[in-house]
């Protein structure tokens, strides 16, 4: 584990809560900030 | 700023939901991570024997590259102007372009206008149907233009629904093929 700066971000398709799905790679030509964060009614 | 944030939990959909109606809705898409339980927060290292994520930011450059990782502690808030000053590094010629301030603008009227985001798939298709048809139209990035979603809002009745066509008045939601047939002859 334990992803470094330089690496390819993993890809993934994830459901949104617009009701339609995301993926990472569809969003090349775009810097994406990933945010996670623990559960819905905590600060994100 | 030229980023597009997506936050990520491994609540299911109807929490995100809720959870960003109480907000009023949020304006960047909160992502489920809830099937296969943490697969994503897995994947990045984030995932807590507890079954839920570190509080953690990744930059993604627009190559698909990590520029930035940050884990903060799970009670620490991440510092918006540290992530912004990332995001400035990484991509000075966006950041030269930022408008220093957001002004009311004037949303687009006439012809066809296309009300959608960067990363929804209908919008993509939709792109790709109106260019294969060599129709112009105007789009609007509704999360960098003021107004946007809250006019599309008005129009859905209150979800927001990308794309939402205006063609000349008349409201189409959703990529829906026939109906843009219909309207647009």
């Amino acid at each position: 584990m334990g992803l470094q700066v330089g690496q390819e971000a993993p890809d993934f398709t994830l459901p949104s809560h617009l009701g339609k799905d995301v993926t990472l790679s569809d969003l090349r030509g775009t810097n994406v900030v990933l945010a996670f964060f623990p559960l819905a009614f905590t600060p994100v | 700023m030229n980023a597009q944030v997506l936050g990520i939990s491994v609540d299911h959909v109807p929490a995100l939901t809720a959870w960003a109606e109480s907000f009023g809705g949020i304006n960047y898409p909160l992502l489920s991570d809830f099937w296969p339980h943490g697969k994503v927060a897995q994947m990045y290292g984030v995932l807590r024997s507890e079954g839920h994520s570190e509080r953690a930011l990744f930059i993604v450059d627009s190559d698909g590259i990590i520029q930035y990782i940050d884990i903060h502690d799970i009670d620490d808030q991440p510092d918006n102007e540290v992530l912004l000053a990332e995001l400035r590094r990484i991509d000075p010629e966006a950041a030269a372009k930022e408008p220093s301030k957001v002004e009311e603008t004037k949303l687009p009227s006439g012809g066809i206008v296309m009300y959608c985001t960067k990363w929804c798939k209908d919008c993509m298709q939709a792109r790709e149907w109106l260019r294969s048809r060599g129709l112009e139209y105007t789009e609007v990035d509704i999360y960098v233009t003021p107004g946007a979603t809250k006019q599309i809002r008005e129009w859905a009745d209150g979800p927001l629904i990308t794309p939402t066509f205006d063609i000349d008045g008349t409201i189409i939601l959703d990529f829906d093929e026939e109906k843009l047939k219909e309207v647009i002859g």
